[in-house]
């Protein structure tokens, strides 16, 4: 019982960024309706970025990595939109996926090549800090993961909710053509919606370096599968789903890690994908209906 | 009287097909100009592209004196022209407040004076000011589409067949809404399938019909053409 709680609770405080990621995808796909598949590959290309700070400053603290993730990332989502979305038809509902999957395996490409296909040590923060209560105990690299990711979606709502341009992003994914009549600058709003989604994408990176330990580029395709698949559970759109189910995969492949061991543990979140394609389509929090 | 919106030779093309063939008329400053036609005679298509949706391939639209032909839909937002869309378009997800906040998108100065105004003005608007847009009756949602529209102060408001749908009471109401603000000094520009209730309330008609101006004229004159009011109105009577 102490096994599982352990490895629930560990896996829980993961899931927060698979929670982030899907975040990435369903807002994107919230607001133009568009998949965006480069986006886990950017985010752990935001993440490497950060890197970059330890070789100007050797010996930098581990946030100063954290921050320029997270601005790199937001660098990314930016030129993701221009080159995936900005120039390409956007009428045609192929023409910017298959540039994103473009986007996706340009920057895994870079990455290795940068790189060497070797992985490097990502630094972290408490990681030398274990609370126990009896055998149970909570790792701090991982608690400290849970807190950033939950304060990124904290500010990520209150942004959506409390400022001009998150009532500017509401009113294009509700009603884009309702939207223009506002006033509002279609274009300009979904620009930014790749910019906030690439400074939280970068986050998610570093804290998924952090609690790893190193940065690999073959993380990419396993994220970027993770986040699809939050996003499906979710449902697409949603940002709470988002959230929801990213604790859920997290939590969920981390026990049958613990029992069923990790070659087979994709294996498993891959079938609770299709219980839910089968019995749950539209998601855990499905868009509601009398959208056009 | 010097025309608030004058349209000359408009065409607008969806690919090949033209819905807009050469599209002329006004609208007078202070007036109710009413477009009346058939279905797929191209009045949405009109609308959408004096709004800046839609790019006309050819011709010119002079609001206020300015050209707009081809300006984007947030400079002709700004230039004081705005379009309450067919099927009201309201933000279903979000509160009937924030559906005027982003009515009021561009504005910098305070606009809580105007809000307050709008719910003076209609009062379910207020009695359900926090409620989601998509949990209103049909009514409620053309007023809010209205006053979300009214939200930029427009000089002129265009309206999209803004009966549609609604009950027979709810409709007079609209309607009734639609004077007061002509006589608030709105000048208006109503497409309408509900020929009787739009000629009662405007000035000046227009009939279009498969991408023209067929016909314009005062409402008595188009009363006493029995002709026209059968092969363009159908059961007008109603």
């Amino acid at each position: 019982m102490l096994d599982f709680i352990q490895s629930l609770s560990d896996g829980v405080l993961f899931g927060a960024t698979y929670a982030l990621i899907g975040i990435g995808f369903t807002l994107v796909f919230g607001v133009m309706h568009k998949l965006n598949l480069s986006y886990a590959a950017a985010s752990v290309g935001g993440a490497y970025c950060g890197l970059l700070v330890l070789k100007v400053f050797a010996g930098a603290p581990p946030l100063a990595v954290f921050f320029c993730a997270f601005l790199a990332g937001g660098l990314l989502g930016y030129i993701v939109y221009l080159a995936c979305f900005h120039f390409i038809p956007i009428s045609n509902p192929l023409a910017t996926l298959m540039a994103t999957v473009g986007m996706l395996l340009l920057v895994d490409e870079v990455i290795v090549h940068q790189t060497d296909g070797m992985p490097l040590n990502y630094p972290a923060l408490f990681d030398d800090v274990m609370l126990r209560a009896g055998e149970f105990t909570l790792r701090g690299d991982l608690l400290m993961v849970f807190v950033v990711s939950i304060l990124c979606m904290a500010g990520l709502l209150a942004l959506l909710y409390r400022t001009r341009l998150g009532l500017a992003t509401r009113a294009v994914s509700q009603q884009a053509v309702a939207a223009q009549l506002c006033g509002i600058r279609v274009g300009q709003v979904n620009a930014m919606t790749f910019v906030i989604t690439g400074l939280l994408g970068g986050i998610a990176g570093a804290m998924i370096g952090a609690s790893v330990g190193t940065l690999s580029p073959l993380l990419t395709t396993p994220l970027t599968i993770k986040g699809l698949i939050v996003t499906v559970i979710g449902g697409l759109g949603s940002i709470p789903g988002a959230i929801v189910a990213g604790l859920l995969v997290g939590g969920f492949e981390s026990v049958l890690q613990q029992y069923r061991g990790v070659t087979e543990r994709d294996l498993y979140v891959m079938l609770l994908l299709f219980v839910f394609l089968v019995f749950r389509p539209g998601g855990l929090f499905a868009p509601k209906e009398g959208r056009d | 009287m010097t025309a608030l919106l004058e349209v000359r030779d408009l065409v607008t093309a969806y690919g090949k097909i033209e819905a807009l063939k050469g599209v002329n008329l006004d609208v007078q400053q202070g007036s109710i100009t009413c477009l009346l036609g058939p279905n797929g005679a191209g009045k949405t298509t009109l609308m959408m592209t004096i709004a800046g949706i839609l790019r006309p391939r050819i011709g010119s639209i002079r609001f206020a004196g300015e050209e707009i032909a081809g300006r984007p839909p947030h400079a002709i937002v700004a230039g004081g022209a705005a379009l309450v869309p067919e099927n009201r378009l309201v933000f279903p997800n979000m509160t009937v407040l924030d559906n005027l906040h982003a009515g009021a998108y561009q504005r910098k100065d305070d606009f809580a004076s105007d809000i307050e105004r709008l719910f003076t003005r209609f009062p379910r608007l207020k009695e359900r000011s926090t409620q989601l847009a998509g949990t209103l009756s049909g009514g409620e949602q053309q007023m809010l589409a209205v006053a979300r529209a009214l939200m930029s102060r427009p000089k002129l408001l265009l309206m999209d067949e803004p009966s549609l749908g609604l009950a027979p009471l709810v409709v007079e109401e609209i309607f009734r809404i639609i004077t007061q603000l002509h006589q608030d000094g709105v000048s208006i520009f109503l497409v309408e399938q509900n020929a009787h209730m739009a000629l009662k309330v405007a000035q000046h008609f227009y009939l279009m019909e498969q991408g023209k101006v067929t016909f314009s004229g005062t409402p008595g004159a188009l009363a006493e053409d029995e002709v026209i009011r059968r092969a363009y109105l159908g059961s007008a009577r109603a």
